[in-house]
């Protein structure tokens, strides 16, 4: 072998080896002893303001505890608060826990609830809708405070539990923060009272939590949590698969299913009261089909959804839903279950044709005999979901057997918010909402909802306002069941929207973890409850598990590249020399 | 340069108005709220200026935008220069390596080929080069993924460092490298492509000319012939491809930046689109504005020195 080759192969060899200790032993580990979740979430902006924030109520939970907390069977527990007992039907009296503390060592205070429902019923909000009830807080004591309501709302009070949770008003009030600009308040650091503190947040990248040493119930057993932000799905579950973090919750069910196969990996799956539905444009002065105003219409078109082959065929595991309140909530009417039209497209078309809906043109799509409009409605449907757009094809076939015809539109959530909630432009849209308590759940539905923003189908029926209210005024468990029940009913056979099911979440964590409080609704990102990772900790591990053995990678990769590039240039170069005409 | 000054405020006027005309609702960024009441909505508003006639917001902002004040993220609540500026950073640690390495990969095939033009080499090369460019990037992400990271666990599937909190600095430096192999490999073979293709068309003809008969009747040897004359002639085409490539390259970081969970420029763009973020997207286009520009005043300044027949008087 030639000199120069020697000399080239060596010089590679070493450069290799040189490579290879870059960064020897450069990965930062945490303490000795420290254990971290990895909790992946996919999403965009995250907001720390309690009172604005409407997604991520699971950061609300990290951070923040409620005054009641649902338990396995989705009754309700003392969770910050000691007790609420009724002192008449309109006064409600709460002692806070005496260890409930803020982050920063103060304890929380009968001061901080009424500061911060008193700003939330002056500057309506996201959350406002679970103190609406409320009329006014008198403080007995730092820990005492009675509620006045405006409604007895038959003893089941929202704001105990859910996301309504308090700021500490001994921040915000210095801050100037007693106006609208405690709305747009970015609240970073936030100092919560939950079981972990806030550490630090990269947008974009993470949010890192540790563990509340003075949480009531118990410091929790992991040092830190830490929120991994992702920006698609698949990055998200191949990171979970490859041990790049621990814990998701958020997957569709069809990953859920792939991921059952994967022997590191276990998965839950858990009933959440967040259900998908079919709003129908029914605002007043509406832009859309005008013959979704007519209840055979709705009927027919209901008959056309075959909710059960749907969860089949896409959404297995899910609980076909009838109205907002699910089937395993005690407060369910059963009855809404026949009363729900059975699915029969044939039928539907039958109906049609009697109620003279009547294909007048043979393009296969019937008329409406009032406006003559064909009966083909415009379907929005949300891009982010791929298995709703399956979903709406399913109900498309269905309707083309009854004469009728939907155009289906996926678009981004930014587009589907302006179109469904700003100029009314549009059929039908396919969409849902998460019931936080069996009382703010019927509120979308009422006349008030649509001035305040928050109605999905722009219904408004004086009779349903009046059951409503009647919710309200419940003095009593009873009053408040038979409110719940009517309502219901009312709901299933007005058709007000077409709700398809109450979704199970698939939660999936690394089997080394253990701990994860499933129940109620598994390891959920709209976080029911501040107990989720309370008792989690690794099973006989101490150690978060290292990576490999990137030393050994790099300096390989990189051998490689020179001893090619060598070897290349080297023939070209022989090429060179045997094309020299030799001198003679 | 009085002519890129113009570019860039025409540019930065044009997304003013276009991020303005956008369907959408800001007041979801600024309060994190979907549903705001319109009385709070309207305070808001008032708030940050936004309450005031589009002429007056556009005067505010060219003014700003002269002082280099790029204003405030709806979202982050931070200047945005902040949030470009880091962004940015994790951005060039992942492109510019991946463009060296289309480059230099691309030389390298487009030089085998043109060399042993005609040759069963070429033909392989070329067929190589077409499917490496017609490769969509984030398929190429995804493809890699699945072999390298899951099946067989060579390296991670995503992030920019495996222990999240941490920043890149020297101390980690190999675990970065570890991180940003696959997605640098899999944007570096994507367009390398395009780069042979081009380089060993351009070295077919060049090598056809006179004087490389001349260097060759010389006695140079065909390394040499090729290393010293043909190369550089041939490259013209390809210095200008690589020039107008910075600024696509820079747009389709949004895909590659999603698929490995890369935490730059593209990813914040998608996130400033879904949320209104005026402010933040204005910055942003601002930004590509920019690089598109200074890469075409820099491929202007390269070709005149690889060229003496065009010289900038």
């Amino acid at each position: 072998m030639g000199r120069s080759l020697k000399n080239l192969l060596c010089s590679a060899l070493v450069l290799c080896l040189l490579i290879s200790q870059v960064g020897l032993s450069s990965i930062k580990a945490h303490a000795t002893g420290e254990t971290v979740l990895r909790y992946g979430i996919t999403g965009m902006s995250i907001s720390f303001n309690p009172l604005t924030s409407y997604s991520y109520t699971m950061i609300r939970s990290i951070l923040y505890a409620t005054l009641f907390a649902y338990n396995e069977t989705w009754g309700m527990e003392p969770w910050g608060a000691e007790y609420a007992k009724q002192i008449d039907p309109l006064t409600i009296e709460i002692k806070l826990r005496d260890d409930w503390y803020w982050h920063d060592g103060k304890p929380v205070t009968s001061y901080d609830y009424k500061f911060t429902w008193e700003l939330l019923l002056k500057y309506p909000c996201a959350q406002t809708r679970f103190v609406k009830a409320v009329s006014s807080i008198d403080i007995i004591n730092d820990k005492v405070f009675r509620v006045h309501l405006k409604s007895p709302m038959g003893g089941y009070l929202p704001f105990l539990t859910g996301v309504c949770v308090a700021v500490p008003k001994h921040i915000w009030e210095p801050k100037g923060l007693t106006n609208e600009s405690a709305l747009t308040y970015e609240n970073i650091p936030p100092i919560g009272n939950g079981p972990f503190k806030f550490v630090e947040y990269k947008p974009g990248e993470y949010i890192l939590f540790e563990a509340f040493d003075k949480f009531f119930a118990g410091k929790p057993k992991i040092d830190k949590l830490m929120v991994v932000i992702f920006s698609s799905m698949d990055a998200m579950v191949n990171a979970l698969r490859t041990g790049g973090i621990d814990v998701v919750s958020n997957v569709p069910m069809s990953v859920a299913i792939e991921l059952m196969k994967d022997p590191n990996l276990y998965v839950s799956l858990a009933e959440i009261p967040s259900y998908r539905s079919i709003y129908v444009n029914q605002y007043p002065g509406k832009a859309g089909h005008p013959a979704l105003d007519d209840l055979t219409v709705r009927k027919a078109i209901a008959m056309c959804i075959d909710k059960e082959g749907i969860n089949e065929a896409i959404h297995p595991g899910f609980t076909v839903g009838f109205t907002p309140i699910p089937r395993y909530w005690p407060m369910f009417n059963p009855e809404v279950q026949n009363i729900w039209p059975k699915y029969d497209p044939k039928a539907a078309g039958d109906l049609l044709e009697s109620a003279d809906y009547k294909d007048t043109d043979g393009d296969g799509i019937r008329e409406d005999p009032k406006s003559g409009k064909p009966l083909r409605f415009r379907y929005w449907v949300y891009n982010s979901y791929p298995e709703e757009l399956r979903a709406a094809e399913f109900i498309r076939d269905s309707l083309r057997q009854a004469g009728m015809d939907v155009e289906i539109r996926g678009m981004e959530a930014v587009l589907w918010d302006y179109v469904v909630s700003k100029p009314y432009d549009w059929d039908l849209a396919q969409w849902g909402w998460t019931v936080h308590d069996p009382i703010s759940c019927w509120f979308p539905y009422t006349s008030d909802a649509i001035p305040a923003g928050w109605s999905s189908s722009g219904y408004h029926n004086p009779e349903f306002d009046q059951l409503y209210n009647s919710l309200l005024n419940a003095t009593n468990y009873n009053e408040f069941l038979e409110a719940q029940y009517k309502l219901q009913k009312h709901f299933a056979e007005n058709l007000v929207e077409f709700i398809l099911y109450h979704e199970s979440y698939p939660s999936v964590w690394n089997v080394k973890w253990t701990g994860f409080s499933n129940k109620p609704c598994g390891v959920f990102w709209y976080g029911f409850n501040s107990r989720t990772f309370n008792d989690v900790h690794l099973v006989g591990v101490t150690e978060v598990a290292k990576g490999m053995n990137w030393n050994l990678v790099v300096g390989v990769i990189a051998g490689a590249i020179i001893v090619i590039a060598v070897i290349a240039i080297i023939l070209i170069r022989r090429k060179g020399k045997r094309a020299q005409p030799t001198a003679t | 340069m009085i002519k890129a000054f113009i570019m860039i405020i025409l540019g930065a006027v044009f997304s003013f108005i276009l991020f303005r005309i956008l369907p959408g609702d800001p007041a979801k960024a600024l309060t994190g709220d979907p549903r705001l009441p319109l009385e709070t909505k309207k305070v808001v508003f008032k708030m940050f200026g936004l309450d005031r006639p589009l002429h007056e917001q556009l005067f505010i902002f060219i003014c700003n935008l002269l002082t280099g004040n790029l204003g405030i993220s709806f979202q982050y609540k931070l200047p945005v220069s902040q949030i470009l500026m880091e962004k940015l950073t994790n951005t060039l640690i992942l492109l510019i390596p991946a463009t060296v390495l289309s480059m230099l990969l691309g030389i390298f095939m487009g030089l085998i080929a043109g060399l042993f033009n005609g040759k069963l080499i070429d033909k392989i090369i070329t067929s190589i080069a077409t499917l490496f460019w017609s490769t969509p990037s984030f398929w190429g992400g995804m493809v890699a993924i699945t072999i390298f990271a899951i099946n067989m666990r060579l390296f991670p599937p995503g992030g920019m460092l495996s222990f999240y909190g941490a920043s890149p600095s020297l101390s980690n430096i190999g675990d970065l490298l570890w991180h940003l192999f696959l997605p640098m490999l899999t944007y570096g073979i994507i367009f390398s492509g395009q780069y042979t293709l081009i380089l060993r068309n351009s070295l077919v003809e060049v090598l056809t000319e006179d004087f490389i008969k001349m260097a060759k009747a010389k006695g140079h040897t065909d390394f040499e012939v090729v290393m010293k004359y043909a190369l550089r002639n041939a490259s013209l085409g390809l210095v200008s491809m690589i020039g107008i490539n910075v600024g696509y390259i820079l747009l389709g970081s949004i895909t590659i930046e999603s698929v490995f969970n890369w935490p730059g420029i593209g990813r914040l763009l998608y996130d400033a689109v879904f949320y209104n973020d005026y402010p933040l997207l204005q910055g942003i286009f601002i930004l590509f504005i920019i690089v598109m520009v200074a890469s075409m005043l820099v491929v202007d300044i390269l070709y005149s020195y690889l060229d003496p027949r065009v010289r900038i008087k």
